[in-house]
């Protein structure tokens, strides 16, 4: 009974902060609602308007094209880079601390940094285009390069997924190493039959942790972009804050809300569901 | 880099010393170019910060800013449209607040999971480590609906007060984690002096976990600071409104945006929460390990 003592904030804040939003915005999501007046009923209405509505089409192919890049930085990149943090040697300190640090700046004033550095007038990279003779590029102005331009930002912000890959490379055993490298095996080898699979409950984490992290993308394109140019950084939770907060949709907004918590849910439980195909426990047999 | 060691898997004598070293100096060159292309925006976002108002964009830059105006340390707080203090003063009230609170409740939470058999744990474990994955905005719309009715919006405790009950899943599972590495021969050895689980958790167990408290916190403490939509949602007033926001706001205010005082303005947001960072990096190395393995 005294574990209930211990628990009860957690209990209270599951249900009050979790579970019952999540079941109210799933009631919302069949009512018009606008705060003013009563919500209304309306049945699958929200729902049969957000495949029609093309702004949501575009905001959900937005989003997902950002989750590739983010997921190929954040997984995989970032493995590289802390494989390369970790080989003993001088410098390496520094390098960690320096690969962390962009992600302590808040994404907001990094949005505002990277407006201008590739503002299409003043900016430095178009500045540098002049310099060496190339043609200026538009960045954040063009509907063909904003969003992979702010896909590739997220590079500079590998750095949680980097220390968990970090302690994750520094806990396997050094005799497994020892043991294949006596047997001849090359740099690629090992990393395919040590490094891999030693890693892969990690890779798992930083994979489902990355997935919930991107689906949230909102600073850059609030700060920034502001959805544009032409709804191409029109991120999910840019046009559910816009419904919900601005044209105060709420029931709608629930709806909008509610499936992308189906779909990182759904994505999520599909990588758990095949994790036992390639995530490699020790101790423990499949 | 991995081409010449196939040739020839096991390299004898002066070849494998060549390799070695072709591999080293490989090595060197891919980590300076990586932490020089992570830290250019960093230094640039620094350079700006000391620039002169209005000589930020002087091309070419030359490698330090010309001149640099220290005097920026000290003007940016005053803002550009309206003074940061008291955006500064609501920020610490958030992050410190919730990050106060979450530790506490995510370690109360953590302990019971991981010392008590209790009805019901495995069910309350399982929705705990499926919370993990609740979007925020998710469930932003209901809570503030809630706050709005109860008249907490606009006020600090619609910030704070869901990180009291409970903090966050992945807290509350990291601690778990840490308290089930404590060997229980501490808990049974406190229950023969007399203390119940109570002062069990705060004096016996809780001292034990203070690099992962701090790692954990860091973590806690650097969201908060830097969050932009939760405030966005929840504060819309100034007397609750947040550095981010109030930033931003001056940002916004003027028609020529004063790029050195913005600069200024989240360099010196962000400087104390790096440096306490880096130093409790050093100082609880294994906490932050830890966390790094609270997946796991």
């Amino acid at each position: 009974m005294v574990a209930y003592g211990f628990l009860a904030p957690w209990i209270i804040g599951l249900a009050v902060f979790y579970l019952g939003p999540i079941g109210a915005s799933a009631v919302l999501s069949f009512t018009d609602y606008n705060i003013i007046s009563p919500a209304e009923f309306t049945g699958f209405d929200n729902y049969e308007k957000m495949i029609t509505d093309g702004e949501f089409v575009q905001a959900l192919k937005v989003t997902l094209y950002y989750t590739a890049f983010f997921l190929l930085m954040y997984v995989v990149l970032s493995l590289f880079v802390a494989m390369l943090a970790n080989r003993p040697g001088r410098g390496t300190g520094l390098f960690r601390l320096v690969v962390f640090l962009p992600s302590l700046i808040p994404l907001f004033a990094a949005a505002v940094l990277w407006g201008w550095i590739f503002n299409t007038d003043f900016g430095l990279i178009n500045y540098l285009l002049d310099e060496i003779g190339l043609p200026r590029q538009g960045f954040f102005q063009s509907p063909e390069q904003a969003l992979p331009l702010v896909g590739m930002l997220t590079f500079w912000s590998i750095g949680s997924a980097f220390l968990v890959y970090l302690s994750g490379l520094q806990s396997i055993p050094i005799h497994l190493y020892e043991a294949i490298t006596v047997d001849g095996a090359s740099a690629v080898r090992r990393f395919w039959h040590v490094t891999l699979p030693m890693l892969s409950p990690v890779i798992l984490f930083n994979l489902i942790i990355g997935i919930v992290l991107s689906f949230q993308v909102f600073d850059i394109a609030w700060v920034l972009t502001d959805g544009g140019p032409a709804n191409r950084t029109l991120f999910w939770v840019l046009l559910i804050y816009r419904r919900a907060f601005q044209d105060f949709e709420m029931g709608y907004a629930s709806a909008l809300s509610w499936v992308l918590f189906i779909v990182v849910a759904g994505v999520t439980g599909l990588i758990f569901r095949t994790s036992r195909w390639w995530v490699h426990y020790e101790g423990r047999t499949r | 880099m991995t081409a010449p060691a196939r040739l020839s898997p096991v390299p004898t004598g002066n070849l494998a010393q060549r390799l070695q070293q072709r591999r080293k100096i490989l090595w060197y060159l891919s980590m300076v170019f990586i932490a020089l292309v992570m830290i250019l925006p960093v230094y640039y976002m620094v350079y700006l910060a000391f620039s002169e108002l209005g000589k930020e964009f002087v091309f070419p830059p030359g490698i330090i800013p010309d001149p640099i105006k220290i005097e920026n340390v000290l003007r940016a707080p005053e803002g550009t449209a309206t003074p940061l203090w008291g955006y500064a003063k609501n920020s610490i009230l958030y992050a410190g607040l919730g990050t106060l609170g979450a530790l506490v409740a995510e370690s109360m939470a953590g302990f019971a999971l991981a010392r008590m058999r209790f009805p019901g744990r495995n069910v309350l474990f399982a929705l705990t480590v499926g919370m993990l994955i609740m979007p925020f905005v998710a469930t932003i719309i209901p809570k503030f609906l809630l706050f709005s009715r109860i008249g907490l919006v606009d006020t600090y405790w619609a910030l704070i007060l869901p990180w009291w009950f409970g903090g966050s899943p992945y807290g509350i599972f990291l601690m778990r984690q840490f308290f089930l590495t404590i060997p229980r021969e501490f808990d049974e050895a406190a229950l023969i002096d007399g203390a119940g689980p109570w002062r069990t958790l705060w004096l016996v167990l809780m001292p034990q976990a203070v690099p992962v408290l701090v790692a954990l916190g860091m973590l806690h403490f650097a969201y908060f600071w830097n969050d932009l939509l939760g405030p966005l949602v929840f504060c819309q007033t100034r007397v609750c409104k947040t550095l981010p926001q109030g930033i931003l706001a001056n940002y916004q205010a003027t028609w020529d945006p004063q790029w050195a005082m913005f600069m200024m303005s989240t360099v010196l947001m962000v400087a104390p929460v790096a440096v306490v960072f880096i130093l409790a990096q050093r100082r609880f190395k294994q906490g932050f390990l830890f966390s790094g393995l609270g997946g796991r």
